[in-house]
């Protein structure tokens, strides 16, 4: 036998009429559904009660189980059961928070100062008190990014409490710090550097201020650093010696490369004039018995004398040439002499002088010790600073959607930073009972306009013999500088320093100092202000016979209290005083004068030598010259000797000529006076004759 | 997923629910998409949705549909939000407001969120009732003509609708057991 179908328990037999129309038919939405059971269920006749049949077909009571599930869901507006498993889910974020809060916010809290300081941070023992609201903290130890084993700072157990107002509105206002120790600069066992993926990009600058300005500018010993080739190698360009040498090098270069191309013809020349001379010496002039021969040999005689005269002549001009060209040389070279002076002198004025002018004779001792800590001190702020402006650059404007942007109507209200650290005070001990450790920090904040406060920091530290005592004013607000201004003082702390070399060379010092600071520092640029010492207690050990250890440590011995007053002006200008600038720069005048002098002397020597060497290879090229000048003179000597013995030869074919007219003539004359002779005496015969046939006639 | 979603508010129109969930729905899917999100009232209200009886599915595929187009609406809504901002007579209210706690998160001060805000529970009615009533004509007269259209009876055949709606009635079978 089948199951008898069920209804659900909603849907009884009878249901009073005011629960049937008012908890049921109005729920059912669907007309049909409302059909269905006005169908099924009657009003009896008293019109008290709906009546369904007793007994219902399957799809009677599945269609009611339907309806019955929809008047159940068209009950009330809530969703209880989404809202008990809000509540669960509510609860178990409660019961996160409970238990896994602490290690959430120190893993936050570790990661947000990391890429703060760039470094690594370590709590101990965190624990959240959600209630208060507020943090505390067993140690806190802050790694130096500029030296991965020294802490920046480590605190002790430390107490932070929250403004709750504010940390409802999202902003982390510390109204009260309490913590126990504070300590700096202490050692770490693990290196504290970031691993790379980690750690912040380093700055993008060359900004010269990320360094303290260096302080050995002030009293570098500027002799130290001269070396004299090199001095002379940077300076080589501006000498006249090396530029006249080298324009004269090419004049003798040229020289030589011309009477080197004319030697050679000249050779050929000496060689034809002596080909020549021995031609016509072969001509005996005894030998010729005719005039005409002679005139013949004389005629050829000429000729080669003429010749040789030319060659004589073109000889003795390239020999004046060269003598005049070398007597040039030989000028320039002495000329070069003077300029090799001139250049000396020059060079040895190129070493400076020790000038105290603008820097404390004293600061020469003492400033080389402060630059390390100064840097140190000088580093630890920018880090603090740095860490300030990533707090800053953090603050965003809230935005409702990336996509959609509204503008937002800001009123009165006393508006703060996304995170403000208001007040951190620490104080152990008692100033009046000289044991005292204080630090206050004030409105550290991510957005400084918001606060009314600059940022301030103070610190001091007493104990029986020393005091420490620092302020320092960061303001960053809209309208102001933004400068760090610090002021520290530290009185009777003692130093001992080992041996270093330098200007004043020492094998240890000791005593009592106290520093003063007055400094301004930007963002970027130096820092700008004044920085005091005071020396007291001195005790130096000097090496034995030191020329300017000793006396500068009877100097310092002189007086109880060495002040060194140090300025630091715009763009890292250093100027110095102390109380012992007079005597100190006497004595160290003196000393440095003579080592100016040595210098100069070494500068002068290494010129000299250089400029000698020089000098000497234009001599090689003068003795070359030289040599051409002797090989010409041998050529003219040849030359005028051949063309003496022609002259020679000439002049015999002279007298050779007059022999022979004078013997034709003797022998014309002879011959006419055999002719006159034998005319006269034909005439005479002829006159006799014409005489007798005269007379004959007469006859 | 987006079958999916018509299917499930086929369902709503169609099943015996009251028409003023997907009324209700279909308001606060507007005041959502007028009111850019990333705040805390976006938040609740979007909570809210889940805490109250209206129809996911018809709100969830009403803000889809809607929010692209939202962004048309700023240079009003912004202008609205100003308008109410600014009223002399609520900066008293107004600043309270700003200076409690988490107000921040909410965004009440941006122009954006305050005239969506403004906008969207303006809205709400209008949208309510037409949403309603569409239901309710819907279902007394429209659902059965639709339902006789060749195309729907093709389309309530196809095995994946088929599986949906059984899906559909298994879950609000599984949720009233609960219940």
């Amino acid at each position: 036998m089948a199951a008898q179908p069920k209804a659900p328990k909603l849907f009884k037999a009878t249901i009073p009429r005011d629960r049937f129309e008012r908890r049921i038919l109005k729920r059912v939405v669907l007309r049909e559904e409302r059909s269905f059971l006005l169908e099924l269920y009657a009003l009896d006749e008293a019109g008290t009660t709906y009546t369904r049949p007793l007994e219902l077909t399957a799809d009677q009571a599945r269609r009611l189980r339907t309806i019955a599930a929809a008047v159940r869901h068209n009950r009330g507006v809530l969703q209880p059961v989404k809202l008990a498993l809000l509540g669960a889910v509510a609860a178990a974020a409660l019961v996160f928070v409970v238990f896994f809060a602490d290690n959430l916010i120190e893993r936050g809290a570790t990661r947000g100062l990391e890429s703060l300081f760039g470094a690594r941070v370590e709590f101990g023992e965190l624990r959240v008190r959600p209630l208060q609201p507020g943090v505390s903290f067993g140690s806190l130890a802050v790694a130096d990014k500029n030296r991965p084993y020294r802490n920046l700072f480590e605190l002790g157990y430390t107490e932070l409490r929250f403004d709750l107002a504010q940390a409802l509105r999202g902003k982390l206002v510390a109204r009260n710090i309490e913590t126990q120790e504070v300590r700096w600069n202490t050692e770490r066992e693990q290196s504290g550097a970031l691993p790379p993926e980690r750690a912040p990009a380093p700055p993008d600058t060359d900004d010269p201020a990320l360094e303290f300005p260096r302080l050995d500018q002030l009293v570098s010993d500027r002799f130290a650093d001269i070396d004299p080739e090199e001095l002379i190698r940077s300076h080589y360009g501006r000498l006249t010696t090396p530029e006249h040498l080298t324009a004269f090098a090419r004049e003798i270069e040229d020289s030589i490369d011309r009477y080197q191309a004319e030697i050679p013809g000249l050779e050929a020349r000496a060689r034809s004039a002596a080909e020549r001379a021995e031609e016509v010496t072969d001509i005996r002039p005894a030998e010729l018995r005719s005039v005409d021969a002679v005139r013949d040999a004389y005629r050829t005689v000429e000729r080669a004398y003429l010749e040789l005269d030319d060659g004589v002549e073109e000889v003795r001009r390239i020999r004046a040439d060269l003598q005049e060209e070398t007597q040039r040389y030989r000028n320039e070279l002495e000329r070069t002499g003077v300029l090799i002076q001139d250049d000396i002198a020059y060079l040895r004025e190129l070493v400076p002088e020790f000038d105290f002018t603008d820097a404390s004779a004293i600061a020469a001792f003492v400033v080389p010790e402060l630059y390390e800590p100064l840097n140190e001190q000088y580093q630890r702020i920018r880090t603090v600073w740095d860490a300030i402006d990533r707090l800053r650059a953090r603050e965003r404007p809230d935005s409702p959607d990336a996509g959609r942007v509204g503008r937002s109507i800001e009123y009165p209200a006393r508006n703060y930073p996304r995170v403000l650290l208001e007040r951190v005070a620490f104080s152990v001990g008692d100033r009046a009972a000289r044991d005292l450790y204080e630090l206050t920090v004030g409105a550290v904040s991510s957005e400084p306009r918001l606060v009314d406060d600059p940022t301030t920091a103070q610190f001091a530290r007493f104990d029986d013999e020393r005091e420490i005592e620092a302020g320092g004013v960061l303001d960053m607000r809209d309208g102001s500088a933004g400068e760090l201004e610090i002021a520290s003082k530290m009185n009777g702390f003692e130093f001992s320093i080992g041996g270093r070399s330098g200007i004043v060379s020492i094998e240890g010092a000791k005593g009592k100092y106290d520093l003063e600071t007055d400094l301004r520092i930007r963002r970027s640029g130096f820092p700008q202000g004044a920085v005091r010492v005071g020396l007291e207690e001195l005790a130096l050990e000097v090496p034995e016979g030191d020329q300017i250890a000793s006396p500068a440590r009877d100097i310092l011995y002189s007086i109880p209290r060495v002040s060194v007053d140090l300025e630091f002006g715009p763009g890292g200008a250093i100027s110095a005083h102390s109380n012992l600038d007079g005597p100190f720069q006497a004595e160290l005048r003196g000393f440095f004068e003579s080592r100016r002098r040595e210098l100069q002397q070494r500068v002068g020597d290494e010129a000299e030598r250089r400029l000698q060497d020089e000098l000497s290879q234009r001599e090689d090229q003068l003795a070359e010259l030289r040599r051409y000048r002797e090989q010409v003179e041998g050529y003219v000597a040849r030359v005028e000797e051949y063309r003496a013995e022609v002259a020679t030869l000439r002049t015999r074919l002279d007298s050779r000529t007059a022999d022979l007219e004078q013997e034709a003539e003797r022998r014309v004359r002879d011959a006419a006076e055999e002719a006159r002779r034998e005319a006269e005496g034909r005439a005479r015969e002829e006159a006799e004759q014409q005489i007798d046939r005269a007379l004959d006639r007469f006859r | 997923m987006i079958v999916n979603a018509v299917a499930r508010v086929v369902a709503a129109l169609n099943s015996n629910r009251r028409p003023g969930e997907i009324g209700a729905a279909a308001g606060c899917a507007v005041a959502l998409a007028l009111i850019p999100a990333g705040n805390l009232i976006w938040i609740a209200l979007f909570v809210a949705l889940f805490l109250v009886k209206v129809n996911l599915s018809v709100a969830l595929l009403t803000l889809a549909a809607l929010s692209p187009f939202a962004g048309l609406t700023d240079p009003l809504l912004d202008s609205i939000g100003y308008r109410i901002l600014t009223v002399a007579a609520l900066q008293g209210p107004l600043t309270t407001l700003y200076n409690l706690p988490i107000a921040p998160f909410t965004g009440f001060n941006n122009t954006l969120v305050a005239g969506g805000l403004a906008l969207g529970l303006v809205l709400w009615i209008p949208v309510y009732a037409a949403a309603r009533a569409f239901v309710q004509i819907y279902r007394n007269t429209l659902r059965a003509k639709i339902a006789a259209l060749p195309p729907v009876r093709w389309f309530v055949k196809l095995p994946i609708v088929q599986r949906i709606t059984g899906w559909v009635r298994w879950a609000n079978g599984a949720y009233s057991r609960v219940r």
